[in-house]
C-alpha cells in the first residue's frame, strides 16, 4: 500500500452530510474530524469516514476475539470468568474489567453432565468471544481452547496433564478437565500446531492414561 | 524584585541570553524577544507505557508515559460516565540545582492537576465510562518552563498511546524581562524577572484550557503575553505532529484490533 | 492484563526452558542484556548517568551540598542513595510513599558503594566537625523491565565515576573530580527450577524464587549481597553464584571504565 498521508486528532476528515464517523473518527458542528495518528479512510459505499491507527490503541474485546481469564464462579448451567485480557495485545490493559459467561452447552465437544468436569473455580483459561454485545459470551469447545492452568484443588501445586487429564504432581490428586491443546505450555493465543498436540494427547492417554473419574465435588456448595 | 547579582537579561542589541557557562557563570546572547528555546519531541521512547514521550526544550529534560485507559482504582475516582484523565507530575531528586526530595511536593500536586484538566477536555472521554487514562510526567532535568513542556509531552505520548482525543494539547508561556514581554522564559529569566504567564491551548479548537500567572503585569502587557504565548502553541503543534511524523511515517497501519 | 496471570501462566513454561539451560529471550543462563551507559546527561547534577539495561531504563544522579557532620564521625562526609521505582516505569508500581521493594533496591545499591568504600567518606570532608558534602545518590527508573539492583548500581558508580566536586559554588576554588578508591559491581541472579539465571528480566524475577545480588570490587572481593524474593537457595548454589557473579563483574565493571574513559 502506498504510504499516505498520516492524519492527526482534529484533522478534518469530511462534513457529516456526506460521511459518519467510524472508528477512530468523530463528529462535532457538522464535520467528521479525526480522533488518532494514522490513515485516513473514506468509505463511499458505508458512508463512514474511519482512521486506521498506526499507533497502538485501546485494548477492546469484539467477536472473535481470543481472552484469557480466571473461572470466579460455576452454576448449574454456566461459569463466570474474569476476563483478564485480550490474548493478541496482553501488555495493554481492558479499559474495563468485566465478566463473561460461558454456558455448559459452549464448553466441550462433547457432552458434559456437570461443569465440574471441566473447570474449577480459579483455574486460568482461554476462551473465544462469540458475542459481545450486550454481554460477553464465550466458548471453549475449540482444541486451542480451555484451561492453560489449574491448581490442585487439595495443596495448590500447578498440576500436570497426563493424557486426557490433570494429575497433581505433589499429592497424587487427579481430575478431568477441559484443558487447551497446548495447557501448560505458557502460550497465550493457540499455538499453530493444535492438531499435532491433540494427537500426542490420545497418544498419550493410549499409552499409559489413567481413567479419571469424574470430577470429584471438592468443595462444598458448588451447585446452584 | 532583581536581585544584586542578576545578569544582564537583555545585552546591548535588545537579544537575550542564548546560553550559560555554569562554571564561569559567563552569558552568551543571541535569542530574540519572540525566540522559543531549541525544543525537540520524540514519540514512542520507553518499552512499557501504552504511550510515551521524550522531550528537550532548552535545558529541560522531560519523559511523558500514558497508561490505559484501564480500571479505575481507587474506586472513588471513578466516573461511571466516561474516563477520568488523572496526572501525577514529578520531579527527579536531581532535576534542580538544590536537590529535592524523593515524592510529590505541593507544587507537583497543583501542576499535576491543572495539566489534567488542561488534557482531559481534548480527549473523547465518553467511549470509556468507569476507566482511568493515567499520564505520568518525569521531570528529568528542569530549567523554568517545565509544566509547559510536562504537558506538551504528555499530549504526545497520549497520541502515541491511540488515546482518542479532538486534538492534541500544547502548552507554552510568555513572560516580563526589563520591562518587556518576551516568549518562553529561560532559567534566568524567571528568576530575575518580572512576571511569567503559562498557557495551554488545544490549537484544533483554539481554547485556553490552562493559565497560570504570578508577577506583576499591566492589563495591556497581559493582553500582549497571552497572545505571544498562544502564537507559539500553534508552532509547538507543529514539533509534536512532527514527532509522531517520524515515529509512524512509513510504518504499517495497525489494523486497528483485529 | 494482571501480571499475576502472566507468570501464572509462563511459570512452568519457564522452568522447563531453565531445565534445558534456555531462557525465553534465547539469552544464555548468564547472559547479560544490552548495557548502554551514557554519562553527563544532567547539567544540574555533580555526575549524572542513563543506563539501558535491556528493557531497563534509569538516570542515576550524584548531587552534593553543603553539611554537618554526624557527630561521631567529625571526620566524614554523608552518603544517602534513594531509589525510586516510578510508576511511570510499569503497571505494578504503585504510588504514595515508599514501600518495602523501593526501600530495599535503595538499601543494596547503598551497601554495595559504601561497603567497597568506592567513595571514601573522608574524603568528603570540608572543615573536620564543622563541613563536609553531603552526596545524595540517586536511582530514577523511568522504564521496567527487571533487575533494577543492576542497572541502578552500573549508573550510580559511573555518575560517581565523572561527578565533579562543586567547589566553585561554595568559593572552594575549582571544581574537582570525586575520589573514587573502587568500582564495586553489583550482579543479580534468580533461581528457576533447579536453575540460576543472571539479570532477569520482570517476567523472570515474577516466576522465580528466590534472588540473589552480589556487589564485588576489582579485586574480586565481596563487599555486599543481599538474598531476597521468597524460597531459598542450597550453600552451594550460593558459593557458585558468587564464583560466576565475579566473571560477570568482570565484564561489567570493563563496560562501565570504557564510558567513563570518554
Amino acid at each position: 500500500m502506498a504510504d499516505s498521508e498520516i492524519v492527526f486528532p482534529g484533522d478534518e476528515l469530511g462534513v457529516a452530510e456526506q460521511f459518519m464517523p467510524g472508528d477512530g473518527a468523530y463528529e462535532e458542528d457538522g464535520m467528521v474530524y479525526a480522533a488518532r495518528v494514522g490513515e485516513a479512510e473514506l468509505d463511499p459505499g458505508s458512508f463512514e469516514a474511519r482512521v486506521r491507527p498506526r499507533t497502538q490503541t485501546p485494548a477492546t474485546l469484539d467477536d472473535g476475539d481470543i481472552v484469557i481469564g480466571r473461572v470466579t464462579s460455576i452454576r448449574k448451567s454456566f461459569v463466570s470468568v474474569d476476563l483478564e485480557a485480550n490474548a493478541a495485545e496482553p501488555g495493554r490493559e481492558l479499559p474495563e474489567v468485566g465478566s463473561g459467561t460461558l454456558h455448559i452447552s459452549k464448553i466441550s465437544p462433547d457432552y458434559l453432565d456437570q461443569i465440574e468436569d471441566a473447570f474449577r473455580i480459579g483455574d486460568l483459561i482461554r476462551a473465544r468471544v462469540i458475542d459481545d454485545d450486550p454481554s460477553i459470551q464465550l466458548l471453549t469447545k475449540d482444541d486451542g481452547l480451555g484451561v492453560l492452568v489449574a491448581r490442585c484443588p487439595k495443596c495448590r501445586t500447578v498440576m500436570e496433564t497426563k493424557g486426557d487429564g490433570l494429575v497433581c504432581p505433589a499429592c497424587e490428586w487427579k481430575e478431568r478437565a477441559k484443558m487447551a491443546a497446548d495447557y501448560g505450555l505458557g502460550n497465550l493465543l493457540p499455538p499453530d500446531n493444535v492438531d499435532e498436540l491433540m494427537e500426542q494427547r490420545e497418544q498419550a492417554q493410549r499409552d499409559h492414561g489413567i481413567d479419571f473419574p469424574p470430577r470429584p465435588q471438592y468443595s462444598p456448595g458448588n451447585g446452584d | 524584585m532583581a536581585k544584586a547579582d542578576a545578569p544582564d537579561l537583555l545585552n546591548h542589541e535588545g537579544l537575550r541570553i542564548a546560553e550559560r557557562d555554569p562554571v564561569n557563570d559567563e552569558y552568551t546572547y543571541g535569542r530574540g524577544k519572540d525566540e522559543l528555546r531549541p525544543i525537540e519531541i520524540e514519540a514512542g521512547v520507553l518499552n512499557r507505557a501504552d504511550g510515551s514521550a521524550y522531550l528537550e526544550w532548552g535545558e529541560n529534560k522531560v519523559l511523558a508515559a500514558t497508561y490505559g485507559p484501564r480500571e479505575c482504582h481507587p474506586r472513588r475516582d471513578q466516573d461511571p460516565a466516561e474516563a477520568v484523565v488523572r496526572v501525577t507530575y514529578n520531579m527527579a531528586p536531581f532535576s534542580v540545582s538544590d536537590r529535592t526530595r524523593p515524592g510529590p511536593s505541593r507544587r507537583d500536586r497543583e501542576i499535576g492537576k491543572v495539566t489534567s484538566e488542561a488534557l482531559e477536555p481534548a480527549v473523547l472521554t465518553q467511549l470509556y465510562p468507569g476507566a482511568a487514562i493515567d499520564v505520568f510526567i518525569e521531570i528529568i532535568e528542569a530549567e523554568a518552563g517545565t509544566r509547559c513542556a510536562g504537558l506538551t509531552a504528555a499530549s504526545v505520548s497520549m497520541a502515541d498511546a491511540g488515546i482518542p482525543m479532538k486534538g492534541l494539547v500544547t502548552s507554552c508561556a510568555a513572560g516580563k524581562i526589563e520591562d518587556d514581554v518576551v516568549l518562553d522564559l529561560s532559567r534566568e529569566e524567571d528568576f530575575h524577572g518580572e512576571a511569567d504567564l503559562p498557557i495551554a491551548v488545544v490549537p484544533k479548537t483554539g481554547d485556553v484550557v490552562l493559565l497560570q500567572m504570578d508577577g506583576d503585569l499591566s492589563a495591556d502587557e497581559f493582553d500582549e503575553a497571552i497572545d505571544k504565548a498562544y502564537e507559539a502553541c500553534y508552532d509547538i503543534h507543529d514539533l509534536q505532529k512532527q514527532a509522531l511524523v517520524d515515529r509512524y511515517q512509513g510504518s504499517a497501519t495497525n489494523g486497528g484490533n483485529r | 492484563m494482571s501480571d499475576d496471570v502472566v507468570s501464572d501462566i509462563q511459570r512452568q513454561y519457564l522452568v522447563d526452558l531453565a531445565d534445558k539451560g534456555r531462557r525465553f529471550d534465547d539469552r544464555g543462563l548468564d547472559e547479560y542484556r544490552d548495557v548502554s551507559i551514557e554519562t553527563d546527561v544532567i547539567n544540574q547534577a555533580e555526575g549524572s548517568a542513563h543506563v539501558r539495561l535491556g528493557g531497563t531504563e534509569v538516570y542515576c544522579g550524584v548531587k552534593m551540598e553543603m553539611g554537618d557532620p554526624y557527630s561521631d564521625s567529625p571526620n566524614q562526609g554523608v552518603i544517602t542513595t534513594t531509589a525510586e521505582r516510578n510508576q511511570m516505569a510499569s503497571p505494578d508500581f504503585e504510588g504514595g510513599p515508599p514501600r518495602g521493594p523501593s526501600v530495599e533496591v535503595s538499601r543494596v545499591i547503598d551497601r554495595g558503594i559504601r561497603e567497597s568504600d568506592a567513595v571514601p567518606l573522608e574524603s568528603l570532608c570540608i572543615e573536620p566537625g564543622e563541613k563536609c558534602w553531603v552526596v545524595y545518590l540517586d536511582v530514577h527508573c523511568v522504564d521496567f523491565d527487571g533487575n533494577l539492583f543492576d542497572a541502578g548500581s552500573l549508573g550510580l558508580l559511573a555518575a560517581l565515576m565523572t561527578a565533579q566536586i562543586p567547589n566553585h559554588r561554595h568559593d572552594l576554588g575549582e571544581p574537582e573530580p570525586l575520589e573514587i578508591r573502587s568500582q564495586p559491581i553489583m550482579t543479580t541472579a534468580v533461581k528457576i527450577g533447579d536453575e540460576i539465571l543472571f539479570d532477569p528480566t520482570d517476567l523472570e524475577e515474577k516466576v522465580s524464587s528466590p534472588r540473589i545480588s552480589v556487589s564485588t570490587d576489582e579485586h574480586g572481593r565481596i563487599r555486599a549481597a543481599q538474598k531476597s524474593l521468597a524460597g531459598g537457595f542450597q550453600p552451594e548454589e550460593i558459593q557458585e553464584t558468587i564464583r560466576r557473579s565475579r566473571r560477570k563483574a568482570e565484564e561489567l565493571r570493563s563496560n562501565v571504565l570504557e564510558t567513563v574513559k570518554k
